[in-house]
């Protein structure tokens, strides 16, 4: 009973925040020295770059982030904001997708049993 | 800075369309079977430690109306009294259509597929051991068969109250996903999951259970829609199983269907579908609970914003999301003609749950993505 009331993968977690909010501060102060930042668009990047992924997929994350902070400074209206955010998030998802399609699933079929 | 109606109406644009697409699909769906097909069907019963549970399964498909069918129980490397108990029910009942396989520890799919190979019908029904079919189930899910177009039937899987508000409250949820979604999505052969917990399958569209992803239901059953099979439900065809009663369980247990169903939707990603199994795909990604990262925004980085103008604004942003969310599901109880009160009344505890899952669930995210653990989750069990 002892084991079972434990919160499962709180480890995963904590280090999953901690990384997340160091990746956080260190691009916000970089991206407003350069004068290109926009919080939003910041807090989901961050949530993506804190995954655990090969090193050359994250600047596909950056260049998506600008792509949409170029984007998002031609947007008047908070509402369509809201869309924009949306689907920044979604093809930041997508990228994931093809990485876990690519890296995860096709490395777990080769690998003899 | 975004208001609350810009957030309200935000929210609105995506669940008013959902709601009436499923509303309109859920009034076609029909009960009646025309015909009763008696086809030989095999019951496939994988098990892995299940000593609590696996004689009153094997019990309720021994007790069923249904006339033609073996059962093959797979036992999956049980470190328990598993294997024991069913070589004594089928001493015990002297039963020549039950019959027992052991395999080392290989997870569900692998213990699925060897079942298959054993055989002989040319339908197949899964029945997971923690669970117990009602006694007309089989006849009920097999009816569904009508035409050859059909390559699986979905059953109806009802948690087992246990006069708890976690059982209640998954109950609620069950309830939600086979009326409200898959009965909707049955009106069009696009049954997206077909319950591990009890399907039926058609040998020639299945072929095999898909490995290498923890939900393998919800693998196989995207291979049966791409391969251009349709996949249908019997709501009338009840199965009674365990759902976690306490947190450690129900957060493992989600953590490993968000896990499985990230890995489906990515390994299913540029497979060639039917244009409503795209728009299924596409609609339970993003409104299920599957659908992690769209939630990250509404969940998480929304309520964040809110929070950093002022404490005022997060309070009154996370009181609008909880009533506009509550009214949603309540909407959607009312839909399916839930007679319940008590259902209703779970609703805004339900939410809570709800959110508090996802919101650990999406902090769990590198799990979900990169945990290479394929074996059995080992949830806490109950006689059932």
């Amino acid at each position: 009973m002892g084991n079972s009331k434990k919160i499962p993968y709180l480890k995963e977690v904590l280090i999953y925040l901690t990384k997340y909010l160091i990746i956080l501060f260190a691009l916000r102060a970089t991206f407003s020295y350069i004068n290109l930042l926009e919080f939003m668009f910041l807090l989901i990047l961050c949530l993506f770059l804190a995954f655990p992924i090969k090193i050359y997929y994250l600047p596909i994350f950056i260049i998506n982030y600008f792509v949409f902070y170029y984007l998002g400074s031609f947007i008047n209206s908070d509402l369509l904001l809201l869309f924009v955010y949306l689907l920044n998030t979604l093809i930041n998802t997508f990228i994931i997708m093809i990485y876990i399609k690519f890296h995860v699933i096709k490395k777990e079929t080769e690998t003899p049993k | 800075m975004i208001t609350l109606i810009e957030l309200l109406l935000f929210w609105s644009i995506f669940d008013i369309p959902y709601i009436l697409y499923r509303t309109i699909f859920y009034f076609s769906y029909k009960r009646k079977i025309k015909s009763l097909n008696k086809p030989f069907v095999s019951i496939l019963v994988p098990a892995y430690n299940e000593e609590l549970s696996v004689e009153t399964t094997l019990l309720s498909c021994v007790n069923q109306t249904y006339p033609n069918y073996e059962i093959i129980v797979i036992n999956d490397g049980s470190k328990d009294e598993t294997p024991q108990i069913v070589d004594r029910f089928i001493e015990d009942y002297r039963l020549h259509n039950v019959k027992l396989i052991n395999q080392k520890n290989q997870g569900k799919a692998k213990a699925l597929n060897k079942g298959l190979f054993h055989s002989r019908g040319k339908f197949v029904i899964t029945v997971d051991a923690d669970s117990k079919l009602h006694h007309r189930a089989i006849e009920l899910i097999m009816a569904k068969f009508t035409n050859n177009k059909i390559g699986a039937v979905a059953g109806n899987v009802v948690a087992i109250s246990h006069k708890k508000l976690l059982s209640d409250i998954q109950k609620l949820e069950y309830e939600i996903s086979t009326h409200f979604l898959r009965e909707s999505q049955s009106v069009i052969g696009s049954v997206t999951i077909t319950p591990g917990a009890f399907s039926a399958y058609r040998k020639k569209a299945l072929k095999k259970f898909e490995e290498g992803t923890l939900t393998e239901d919800f693998d196989s059953s995207l291979k049966v829609l791409e391969e251009g099979s349709e996949i249908v439900i019997a709501a009338d065809a009840l199965c009674y199983t365990q759902v976690p009663l306490n947190y450690t369980d129900i957060i493992k247990q989600r953590i490993r269907w968000q896990q499985g169903g990230l890995e489906v939707f990515s390994k299913h990603l540029f497979h060639e579908k039917r244009f409503f199994v795209s728009l299924e795909m596409f609609l339970i990604f993003f409104f299920g609970f599957y659908g992690l990262f769209p939630k990250i925004l509404t969940f998480m980085i929304i309520p964040i914003t809110l929070f950093s103008s002022d404490i005022s604004s997060y309070l009154q942003g996370f009181g609008l999301f909880f009533i506009y969310f509550s009214c949603i599901w309540l909407i959607k109880l009312l839909i399916i003609g839930e007679k319940k009160l008590k259902m209703y009344a779970i609703v805004p505890v339900f939410i809570v749950y709800w959110y508090t899952l996802i919101l650990y669930s999406i902090l769990a995210a590198q799990i979900i993505v990169f945990n290479k653990d394929k074996k059995w989750g080992t949830l806490k069990r109950y006689r059932i």
